[in-house]
C-alpha cells in the first residue's frame, strides 16, 4: 500500500485515519513507521482475546477501552521513536488500513498478502469460519485446552492470523525473495530492504514489523516470536544462506518450543544465535 | 521387567536390522542398571558430526565415545529413547534430529502439539507435525493444522 501511494511511512497517521483519533501527547505526530518498528510511544496491552460465546468488541471499541472490549484504552504517550513492544499500535495499522480502502482487514490482507505468497491455508477471519474449525489446533493453556477451543481475536493484525508452519515459511521466502531483488515478489526489492532494516534497538534489533540479527549493520537474519493465549510461535530466515525454521505449537509456554528451536540450530549447523 | 522386555526387543530388532541392511552399523544392546548401553559400530563417518551434535538435543540419552573409528555409544534410559537411538544411527539426518527434539517437550505435557517447517537454500525443506491438535485428542497431521499466530509478545 505504500509503494501504491495509499498509505505514507513518515506522515502523520492522523491524516487518514478516520475512524477514530489516537490518543496521547504523540497522536498527532505518530507515522506508520512508529507503529511498523515499535517506536510510536505506545504500550503493551494485556490482551488475551475473548471467548466464544462473548461479546466481542470492534477494533476501535479495543483501542479506546470500551466495552465489551475488557482492556484500557491504548494512546501514545511513551516518547517517540523509544523502542516499546506494542501489540496495540498495529491494530491502530489495521483501523487504518480499512480505512483507506474501505475493506475488511482479513479480505485485504487475504488479496494483498496471504494469496499471492501462496499462503494458501491461512486467514484472518475472526471468529474462525465454521468450515475451517476442523483444521484448527486448540489452543492449551496451563496443560489445558482452552475453553471454547480458542479464544477470538478481533485486533486482527496484532496475533489475529490462523496459519500453518508451511505458509509462514511462504511469508518468510518471499520477504526474503524480494530483499534480494527478485522480480516475481509481491513487493518492491527498496520496500524490502526498509522492512529489514535497522529501525529501533529493544529486546532485539527492530526493523518494520521484523526482529533482525544485525552484524556491524548488516542484516543478517530477521523474523519474530511470540505467543497468544494458548499458542507460541517462532519463526526465523538467514538472508544470505536462505536456511530458517518456522515452528507453532499450540501452548502457552514460549520457553517449551526453545529446544526445538535449538535443536534446527544444531542440526542444520545455523548460527547459534540465528532467532533475532 | 519393562526393561527387560524392551531390551530382548531391542536385540531383536537389531539382529532382524543387521540382517536386512549388512552395510548398516552393527549395533549392540546390554543391560546396564535402569538403563541400556547400546553400541553402534561402522557408523558412516560422514554422519557421525551429526550424531554428535545430537547429543545435546536428545537428553534422555547420553551419547559417548565420538571417537573417528571407534563405535558410537548411547545409555538409553526408556523404551522409546532406545528407538530415538536407533532411528538416528539408522538415519542421522538434520530432520531425525529436529524430530528426536519434540519428543521431551510433548512428552513432558508442556507441548500437546507443534508444526514444523525447515527453510534450506530459501526453499521448503520439510514440513512435519508432532503431537496432538487437542490434548486427550487424537493423532492428527499436525503439519496441515492452522495454528493461531502468535505474535503479541516475545518469548
Amino acid at each position: 500500500m505504500v509503494e501504491e501511494g495509499l498509505l505514507s511511512l513518515d506522515e502523520p497517521v492522523c491524516r487518514q485515519l478516520t475512524s477514530l483519533a489516537i490518543p496521547g501527547r504523540n497522536g498527532t505526530n505518530v507515522t506508520l513507521r512508529h507503529i511498523l518498528s515499535h517506536t510510536g510511544g505506545f504500550r503493551t496491552i494485556p490482551y488475551s482475546g475473548y471467548a466464544v460465546g462473548s461479546p466481542i468488541p470492534t477494533p476501535v471499541q479495543i483501542l479506546q477501552g470500551q466495552p465489551p472490549a475488557t482492556t484500557p484504552a491504548e494512546y501514545s504517550n511513551g516518547p517517540l521513536g523509544t523502542w516499546v513492544y506494542s501489540n496495540g499500535a498495529y491494530i491502530f495499522l489495521q483501523v487504518l488500513m480499512t480505512d483507506v480502502t474501505g475493506q475488511a482487514f482479513s479480505d485485504l490482507l487475504h488479496e494483498l498478502v496471504l494469496q499471492p505468497l501462496n499462503m494458501g491455508r491461512s486467514t484472518f477471519a475472526q471468529p474462525l469460519p465454521a468450515d475451517l474449525e476442523c483444521n484448527a489446533a486448540c489452543g492449551h493453556v496451563d496443560g489445558a485446552v482452552v475453553q471454547g477451543n480458542w479464544r477470538i481475536n478481533p485486533g486482527l493484525a496484532s496475533g489475529g492470523l490462523w496459519t500453518t508452519s508451511t505458509d509462514l515459511a511462504h511469508l518468510l521466502v518471499g520477504v526474503r525473495a524480494a530483499y534480494l531483488g527478485d522480480a516475481d515478489s509481491i513487493i518492491a526489492q527498496s520496500t524490502a530492504r526498509e522492512m529489514l532494516r535497522l529501525h529501533a534497538v529493544g529486546d532485539a534489533p527492530w526493523g518494520l514489523g521484523f526482529a533482525l540479527k544485525v552484524t556491524a549493520g548488516v542484516t543478517e537474519g530477521f523474523g519474530h516470536g511470540g505467543q497468544t493465549y494458548g499458542y507460541v510461535s517462532v519463526f526465523a530466515l538467514l538472508v544470505e544462506s536462505g536456511d530458517g525454521v518456522a515452528i507453532l505449537a499450540n501452548s502457552n509456554d514460549p520457553s517449551s518450543v526453545k529446544p526445538v528451536y535449538d535443536a534446527c540450530e544444531t542440526a542444520y549447523g545455523w548460527p547459534s544465535d540465528l532467532l533475532p | 521387567m519393562k526393561t527387560t522386555f524392551s531390551l530382548i526387543r531391542l536385540v531383536v530388532i537389531s539382529t532382524a536390522w543387521a540382517v536386512a541392511t549388512a552395510a548398516s552399523p552393527s549395533i549392540t544392546a546390554q543391560k546396564q542398571g535402569n538403563s541400556v548401553r547400546i553400541v553402534a559400530a561402522g557408523v558412516d563417518p560422514a554422519k557421525r558430526s551429526l550424531i554428535e551434535r545430537s547429543s545435546n538435543l536428545v537428553d534422555w540419552i547420553e551419547m559417548r565415545s565420538f571417537t573417528p573409528g571407534s563405535p558410537v555409544i548411547g545409555i538409553a534410559e526408556t523404551p522409546r529413547s532406545q528407538a530415538s537411538f536407533f532411528r538416528l544411527i539408522q538415519d542421522p539426518s538434520p530432520q531425525s534430529l529436529v524430530a528426536a527434539s519434540t519428543y521431551q517437550p510433548i512428552q513432558s505435557g508442556a507441548i500437546p502439539g507443534m508444526s514444523i517447517t525447515v527453510i534450506t537454500n530459501g526453499q521448503i525443506s520439510w514440513s512435519r507435525g508432532f503431537g496432538l491438535l487437542a490434548k486427550g485428542g487424537r493423532n492428527s497431521s499436525m503439519a496441515i493444522r492452522s495454528f493461531r499466530l502468535a505474535a503479541s509478545a516475545n518469548p
